[in-house]
């Protein structure tokens, strides 16, 4: 009798297993961090950008709004629209479903990044860049964007919690950039909000 | 019956192959969908709106529900194919290796990173509740119907934020949803939402299984005790029946020492009035006569192999000059082939066995109006018994059941078709009845022809 539910308790544990594993690399670490910026460091108009095309990218757009700064939300940017802008944002976070919508491939995505990454530092744009879903998207194209980035981020806002959190500090102290990591959602506005004003 | 078996498992396991390969095209044939919920995600986020994050969730689950449906549907298809019992360990295994085998290559061609949480939590909730599903010819109607449910009670679950840490719904879109609804509403919404929908639908799909179950073993009980009853009737009639010839073998066997003592004191009488009255002479013979008939007729009943050569002119005489037609308003008509070559029966049972059937005709008409046909002639490798009339006939649900010793639906001992059927097989023949209710009914007896009767006759005895 006992042996028919042998496969039942078989998925049930690694069920179990499988969460644990999940719940061990969403713990938050400690981490020396600013609770925002002490000065601004970046000018508006900015350009609001994604790296992985995710639909919650939109997210900052709304708080820009918010927070009444001169923004564009331009997902789809690319390195020769920079001329109008003077700080550049971009939300990290990649989605298939929102990269098959622009009829992109992954690497014309990183590709775009890359350029506009590179363009900005030519012309000394301040990048700050964001990652709300790390609790979500722990995928290596999401690392590989980040990646990319990072070394020549200014600054970086983050959630607490996130998958892979180790990684991503070691790799922004490696490049010695400020960092912040809030809680909630809404407490992004106060960091956000820094760079500016 | 093999190769039946292998073409069934072939078309079996074709349909689960189709099924799993359309819950690969889903996303593809409905990628619209996709648009749709991306879309609708960034204008929920843009224009505040909760409420338009809400009904993105239900097209979310709708997609997610068609996709996985027929995942699993198609995995536990090929899974009783390949282990061919549904009821087996083996089958659990096999639906759990394929399935995770089809999750791993959907994941890697479409990248949207599901967890395997998820499914590992879905397949053991679904796999523990198939196995109260009684396993019988609407199994997959009520797998579908439980899968269709945990499903939809999972897809709701990978939209609870609060399991998110636990490793449940990181996929692409449920990561956007739970995102945006973390922006709007600081996840209260679907915290709330979705959480009572997954208990709702997983609490309705236990539910289900338990009185799917439930009803089963009652059916079961059911059916037991319909058998027990059936089988407790059979022996009360067989009790019954075999008491009754029992006393009737008695008495025509007590029947005989009465005549033995009436045959010896006619012979005594005979010889002491010979030689004073001889025109006495020929009524004793026909005593005698009547006596040695008496004797043979008795002996008839009580052995049923006693068979003599008869034409069929001369037993269906016997057989009507029984029969009491005279005071009602039936009438009959005989048609017999001429040339028709003698039977070889046992005449007492044999025109019993008639007689039973022409009475049961002539009580349907209940003193009414009545016609009934009697037609014997040559077919191929027999004579046929064709006895038609025109009562009110036999109800479709109990032609299979007139055989039956203690079938009625007259309130009678239910034994007279019983004996009919049972002298016609010792015959070597055999009956078949057709009606129409309201109009008709007519049985249809068949005698082998003498000499094929007499040689079955023979092999019956060397083998008895």
């Amino acid at each position: 009798m006992i042996k028919t539910f042998i496969p039942v308790i078989i998925c049930f544990c690694m069920a179990i297993l499988f969460s644990i594993q999940s719940l061990g690399t969403s713990q938050s670490m400690y981490v020396n961090m600013y609770p925002n910026l002490p000065a601004p460091i970046a000018d508006e108009k900015l350009l609001i950008t994604s790296a992985g095309q995710a639909a919650e990218s939109s997210v900052l757009l709304s708080i820009a709004e918010n927070l009444n700064l001169e923004a564009d939300y331009r997902p789809r940017a690319l390195s020769t629209d920079l001329y109008d802008y003077n700080s550049v944002v971009i939300m990290l976070g990649f989605s298939i479903n929102g990269l098959s919508q622009t009829e992109r491939s992954y690497r014309e995505e990183l590709s775009r990044i890359t350029a506009l990454v590179a363009e900005a530092r030519a012309t000394e744009l301040p990048i700050i860049l964001v990652n709300i879903s790390g609790k979500y998207r722990n995928n290596t194209q999401t690392w590989k964007l980040f990646e990319q980035i990072a070394p020549s981020a200014d600054y970086f806002i983050g959630l607490k919690n996130m998958k892979k959190e180790a990684a991503y500090v070691n790799l922004i102290r490696k490049h010695s950039i400020p960092v912040t990591l809030v809680n909630k959602l809404e407490d992004l506005q106060t960091p956000f909000n820094s760079v500016f004003r | 019956m093999v190769m039946v078996n292998i073409k069934k498992y072939l078309i079996f396991g074709c349909i689960g192959f189709l099924l799993t390969a359309y819950g690969f095209l889903v996303p593809i044939l409905y990628d619209n969908w996709s648009v749709y919920i991306n879309d609708h995600i960034y204008n929920s986020i843009i224009q505040k709106d909760s409420g338009l994050l809400l009904i993105t969730t239900f097209v979310y689950i709708a997609k997610y529900l068609m996709t996985f449906f027929f995942i699993y549907f198609g995995s536990a298809i090929l899974a009783n194919t390949l282990t061919k019992r549904i009821n087996t360990v083996m089958f659990s295994i096999s639906l759990i290796v394929l399935l995770f085998l089809t999750l791993i290559f959907y994941n890697l061609l479409f990248q949207e990173h599901f967890s395997y949480t998820g499914h590992l939590f879905a397949a053991g909730i679904i796999i523990l509740l198939q196995l109260y599903i009684p396993k019988q010819k609407h199994y997959y109607i009520i797998f579908s119907i439980i899968l269709f449910l945990v499903l939809l009670a999972i897809q709701w679950l990978y939209l609870i934020p609060a399991f998110t840490v636990l490793g449940f719904g990181t996929n692409d879109l449920a990561a956007s949803i739970k995102m945006a609804d973390q922006f709007l509403t600081g996840n209260s919404l679907l915290n709330t939402i979705a959480t009572i929908f997954f208990i709702v639908f997983l609490t309705i799909a236990i539910i289900f299984t338990i009185l799917i179950h439930l009803l089963n073993r009652q059916l079961d009980t059911l059916k037991k005790y319909h058998l027990q009853g059936k089988e407790l009737k059979e022996t009360r009639t067989a009790l019954i029946e075999s008491k009754v010839y029992e006393e009737i073998s008695m008495l025509v066997h007590d029947i005989k020492t009465p005549l033995v003592t009436v045959e010896g004191l006619v012979s005594l009488i005979e010889l002491k009035l010979q030689t004073e009255n001889r025109t006495l002479r020929p009524y004793f013979a026909r005593v005698d006569h009547s006596l040695k008939k008496m004797n043979d007729m008795i002996s008839e009943i009580l052995y049923e192999n006693n068979k003599q050569a008869l034409t069929v002119n001369k037993l269906i005489e016997y057989v009507t000059s029984h029969l009491n037609i005279d005071n009602q308003l039936i009438k009959l008509r005989i048609d017999i082939d001429e040339n028709l070559p003698p039977i070889h029966v046992n005449k007492i049972r044999f025109s019993r066995a008639i007689s039973n059937i022409l009475e049961n005709a002539i009580s349907s008409f209940a003193e009414k109006k009545g016609f009934i046909h009697i037609n014997v002639k040559k077919i191929d490798k027999g004579i046929l018994f064709c006895i038609k009339d025109n009562g009110p006939g036999i109800q479709a649900e109990h032609l299979k059941d007139i055989w039956q010793a203690g079938f009625s639906t007259k309130n009678s001992s239910g034994i007279g078709l019983s004996f009919v059927k049972r002298v016609i097989e010792n015959h070597h023949g055999h009956i078949t009845v057709t009606s129409v209710p309201g109009k008709q009914t007519q049985m249809n007896i068949t005698l082998p022809l003498q000499e094929a009767g007499e040689r079955m006759n023979e092999y019956h005895h060397i083998n008895r």
